[in-house]
């Protein structure tokens, strides 16, 4: 059965809300700030340099934000409609995850290049851009080094722009094989596949910067004040999702357990398999857990704290629910409490990314998941300096290393005892 | 037809075999067809399957079909011998038949190549 003949229109429900939510944040922050700051915050936001940590609420003030982060889904919506792509579990995740991230170092000016990109490479290899939403989107993870480029290695404009805008559609022109290809690294335990494709990209291009004298350090530009009004947003986004959901099921939860029993290793298309009211509330859920934790643990609520709300919420259609994210939320909760400072931006951002990896918990049980959270903190603040910061992603960068490492250990000791049993051997020796 | 598609119906049958194999089929009989604009693949054997695990492969192949997904994520399918399988080959197929009779499981899968 193909989305067509499932329903007569397949595309109307996600995205007729994901259009109501962006032309909402366009709203709030014209009711919010006047124009004349808006478009300057805007201009600040999109043409500087926005790696981690920058972010957009201090550098361009709460509404030019909510203007960044509604224009990126916009065009975003745009593509979709232009390609006629079905909105499926890994483009609701898309989607909300690059609005998340629009108010830490995703914008407008990043985003464009790499999916013109995109859809180059789309034209070379004949095939249909819808198949490439999902990097073209998230591929933005690597927006920073465009950025980069463009403004902070000291260039004139005019070259800073033209190389800027080149390396963004290089990007997007290499991103489809090379994701493809990291997806076996991990084996579709880390949710944030293409953070890690990014950070690998990063990683060479940190290097080849360092070789010519180009230094690149990640930055901490951090508000301090937008506290209540960004717990009010999201809880307004949360919210929104769980009553959409609850309209699209009729309240009708009967779903509810069986998405809650799926490991949630890609491809878990939780739209897909259980319909899209049930994810839509399940993102709402996702939502709500981690503002609760965030409250509870008394972080800040700031621009990356945001995003990673949003983030977690996003995948809530696409392989994250509860039972396989709390016991790595309180694994890497734990790891903070142990070894940082937790209620600090530095400690909440990476508990709530740490979710990246929930389908180890899901898979293997609720004590794989805390030691995959607990090493995720370990892992994440190492492999930042690689990429200088230039990888939005890079819990998902860390997700995959920690996921690789653990998944043929974990399978190994599984199966030990009925190897043990039947004298199986690992491997074949050359006798035989 | 494009090497793609013949790297992914390699992959559908590596996966069916697999699933036998893991359910203890023993002498497996495996038919490949490509033909101008589908590939048709059959396995059968005599296997340990429980009504259950039909209804399972019958759901996941009913599943509703999204080629822009599959296009992306069928590179993950038989990295792993249990986990979502199933669902990852019912977004790979376009037709199936699934009968289990006398002790031995038959799957017959058709996948339309692509417009690509």
């Amino acid at each position: 059965m193909t989305l067509e003949e499932q329903n007569d229109k397949p595309l109307a429900k996600p995205f007729n809300y994901y259009l109501f939510l962006s032309l909402s944040l366009i709203a709030i922050a014209f009711i919010l700030t006047k124009p004349a700051e808006l478009f300057a915050g805007f201009m600040r936001i999109n043409f500087g340099t926005s790696h981690l940590f920058t972010d957009f609420i201090e550098v361009g003030g709460f509404g030019a934000t909510l203007v960044n982060a509604s224009l990126v889904m916009l065009f975003e919506l745009l593509i979709i409609r232009l390609s006629k792509a079905n909105i499926t579990g890994p483009s609701m995740a898309a989607l909300l995850m690059t609005a998340g991230f629009a108010f830490f170092g995703t914008s407008l000016f990043n985003v464009i290049p790499i999916v013109l990109g995109v859809f180059l490479y789309s034209q070379i290899e004949n095939i249909p851009m819808r198949n490439l939403l999902l990097q073209a989107f998230m591929g933005s993870a690597i927006g920073p080094l465009i950025n980069f480029i463009t403004f902070g290695m000291g260039l004139s404009p005019a070259i800073g722009y033209l190389l800027g805008i080149l390396s963004g559609i290089l990007i997007g022109l290499i991103i489809p094989p090379l994701s493809s290809a990291f997806l076996r690294f991990h084996q579709g335990y880390n949710l944030y596949n293409i953070g890690f494709t990014a950070g690998v990209i990063g990683l060479i291009a940190v290097s080849v910067f360092r070789l010519f004298g180009f230094e690149v350090n990640s930055v901490w530009i951090i508000d301090e004040h937008a506290h209540k009004a960004l717990i009010i947003l999201v809880s307004t986004i949360f919210l929104s999702l769980i009553v959409y959901g609850l309209i699209l099921t009729k309240g009708k939860l009967k779903d509810y357990p069986k998405l809650m029993a799926n490991s949630g290793r890609l491809l878990s298309d939780f739209p897909v398999l259980f319909g899209h009211g049930i994810s839509f509330l399940n993102m709402g859920v996702m939502g709500f857990l981690s503002l609760i934790l965030v409250l509870i643990l008394k972080g800040p609520v700031n621009g990356p704290v945001v995003g990673a709300m949003l983030t977690v919420s996003g995948f809530g259609a696409l392989g994250k629910h509860p039972k396989n994210t709390i016991p790595v939320l309180l694994g890497a909760t734990l790891a903070c409490w142990l070894h940082k400072d937790l209620p600090t931006t530095e400690a909440i951002v990476p508990i709530l990314f740490s979710t990246t990896i929930a389908p180890l918990a899901g898979r293997y049980g609720p004590l794989v998941g805390l030691l995959a959270g607990y090493l995720h903190i370990a892992v994440v603040g190492n492999v930042l300096p690689l990429h200088g910061g230039l990888n939005l992603y890079n819990n998902g960068f860390s997700g995959g290393f920690v996921a690789a490492f653990l998944v043929p250990i974990i399978e190994a000791l599984r199966t030990l005892p009925e190897r043990m049993k039947s004298n199986a051997q690992t491997r074949i020796t050359k006798d035989e | 037809m494009h090497k793609r598609e013949l790297q992914k119906t390699s992959n559908i049958v590596r996966t069916l075999c697999q699933y036998f194999l893991l359910r203890g089929g023993c002498e497996t009989h495996i038919l490949v067809q490509p033909c101008e604009d589908y590939s048709l693949i059959e396995i059968s054997a005599k296997v340990n399957v429980s009504e259950q695990e039909i209804q399972e492969i019958e759901k996941a192949f009913n599943q509703t079909k999204t080629s822009e997904m599959e296009y992306y994520y069928d590179d993950l399918i038989s990295t792993d011998l249990e986990d979502n399988e199933l669902n990852l080959l019912g977004q790979m197929i376009d037709d199936h038949s699934v009968t289990f009779a006398d002790g031995t499981l038959k799957i017959t899968v058709k996948r339309y190549y692509r417009e690509d």
